[in-house]
């Protein structure tokens, strides 16, 4: 028996069966080894639930019918009695905390309020023998296992080895799992940063572009604009050319504008990093804006974290940053709305939300808001969130987009924490 | 007596627009396109005041303004720059005041109008 059973939990721990199946092929595995048990269940430790969640349950054929399943609750549905072992409820977590199996042994029947050791567990109910193993190895915990019998039945010591190597296989073939899968999100994870990496790199240097262009023009086009002044001067307000002049003039005007634009930008390589705080950075940069808030009829709602957001910026370019998103939102909802400015830490960050009422974004502009030059409004340069981007990217932060197609949308600037 | 103004600038165009709407201002121009230039001007003439761009080839305004100030420390300087980031330079803080280039040269003469009072 001993060989051939652990020759079998060993296949489990490099069987490609999903975790439901090899669990429940291991409780039979393990009730068919031991004819004086009549159950075998097996609970695996639920991190997002911080409960042990039953997974396997396996019953002897003779005397009733054979009854083996794994959990078929549904999320969120109410789970059966038994179903669910949380944090320090049962024998399970006597075994896991002492790291040793346990074994409890009555002359009478366990009754459903049995208790053992100073443990309640409704699981001993109608058993006389109960073993418990935690399924643990030297860096966590992965679950526990229960072996129960009606009457009362003793392993000897080689069955106790025998059954505490296949637990331990068992413990391997859960732990196995957890790490595939985790692997599987953290590459999807890092698949989804890197793509992102990419664009953001890819806008930052044609922002850097566009400001080195705006640059070279800057300087001729002063010269420009200062002559067509001077021949406005000179030619007198009757002249048949004055309008020509007044042409060029307005002309002027607009390339001036956006190459400002851009040239703000080009400060962004010379950062002077100050130890701040990011709560007191929205609320300054909100401030500036009462008046265009109360003018436009926006309710501004802020949600701040309770404690401190410290972060290493240098406070104008991050004041450019968020000047730029929270125009864009105000801009977004001329006719009133709601702005909502949260600030919350997610790990390693510092998160600044705001969150406009102003309908979200077209889909089909989405791809390209932060593209130098890209915009919708009559008036716009098309540069406020290239530069924006640019400065998050230089304080080694990133930005999120929440677009909510006719509610509204979410700039999320993520910096990070400084420690 | 005219005052006399000595424009640095390397872009052609500027130095032409500045000389035009100063001597329209009543003051009396004198050019120059580089650093070196700038500093042999200096020799030979009494300057009341330079007009100086900051990004030229070769010795930039920051460069031409510390030797300046070294040697001619009387004579204000103003910055005249297409970028707005330099006032943060600590190369930049002898200079008397600091005007962003604009095709609009208002604030420019009001600048100049105000530092030649106070001499």
């Amino acid at each position: 028996m001993e060989y051939d059973i652990l020759e079998k939990s060993a296949g489990l721990v490099a069987s490609d069966e999903p975790q439901d199946t090899r669990l429940k092929y291991a409780a039979r595995l393990f009730i068919g080894a031991l004819p004086a048990f009549d159950e075998c269940v097996i609970y695996v430790w639920n991190d997002n639930k911080r409960c042990m969640e039953l997974k396997a349950l396996h019953v002897k054929k003779d005397g009733g019918a054979k009854k083996s399943r794994t959990d078929s609750y549904g999320e969120g549905a109410q789970p059966p009695e038994g179903a669910q072992l949380l944090q320090d409820e049962g024998l399970a977590w006597v075994a896991i905390k002492s790291g040793k199996a346990i074994h409890a042994h009555s002359n009478a029947p366990f009754s459903e309020a049995a208790v053992w050791e100073g443990v309640r567990d409704s699981g001993l109910a109608g058993f006389k023998s109960v073993y418990v193993w935690p399924l643990m190895d030297s860096s966590g915990c992965y679950g526990a296992m229960y072996l129960k019998s009606r009457k009362k039945a003793v392993l000897t010591a080689g069955e106790k080895r025998v059954i505490r190597t296949a637990a331990f296989h068992t413990a391997m073939a859960i732990k196995f799992e957890w790490l595939a899968r985790r692997q599987i999100i953290e590459h999807g994870e890092l698949k989804g940063l890197k793509k992102k990496l990419v664009n953001a790199e890819r806008l930052m240097a044609l922002g850097d572009m566009a400001a080195s262009i705006a640059h070279e023009i800057k300087n001729p086009l002063v010269s420009l604009g200062g002559f067509a002044l001077r021949l406005r001067s000179k030619l007198g307000a009757d002249s048949p050319h004055m309008p020509y002049v007044e042409m060029m003039l307005a002309e002027v005007a607009k390339i001036e504008k956006t190459m400002n634009g851009a040239l703000r930008h080009l400060k962004d390589s010379l950062l002077e990093l100050t130890r701040s705080d990011l709560n007191w950075i929205l609320e300054e940069a909100a401030a500036v804006f009462e008046d265009d808030f109360k003018g436009c009829g926006i309710e501004v709602i802020k949600e701040f974290h309770n404690g401190p957001m410290p972060v290493d910026v240098d406070m104008e370019q991050l004041k450019i940053a968020f000047d730029n998103l929270i125009a864009n939102a105000i801009q977004s909802m001329k006719h009133g709305g709601t702005l909502r400015l949260k600030t919350m830490t997610r790990g390693v960050w510092a998160v600044a939300e705001i969150a406009d009422s102003g309908g979200g974004i077209d889909p089909r502009h989405l791809g390209q808001i932060f593209n130098p030059f890209f915009t919708t409004k009559d008036d716009g340069t098309g540069l406020g969130l290239p530069i924006t981007n640019s400065i998050i990217m230089r304080h080694h932060g990133i930005i999120d987009v929440i677009n909510d197609v006719g509610v509204g949308a979410t700039f999320a600037v993520k910096l990070p924490l400084a420690v | 007596m005219k005052k006399k103004i000595l424009v640095v600038d390397d872009e052609e165009g500027l130095r032409l627009l500045y000389k035009e709407e100063l001597e329209d201002e009543g003051a009396a121009v004198e050019l120059a396109s580089s650093g070196p230039e700038a500093l042999s001007k200096l020799e030979g003439n009494s300057i009341d005041l330079i007009l100086l761009d900051i990004k030229m080839p070769g010795m930039d305004g920051v460069e031409v303004l510390r030797m300046v100030k070294e040697r001619w420390k009387d004579i204000p300087v103003i910055l005249c720059t297409a970028y707005p980031h330099y006032k943060h330079d600590f190369g930049t803080w002898a200079s008397d005041a600091y005007v962003v280039k604009s095709s609009d040269l208002t604030e420019l003469k009001q600048t100049i109008r105000d530092i030649l009072a106070k001499k």
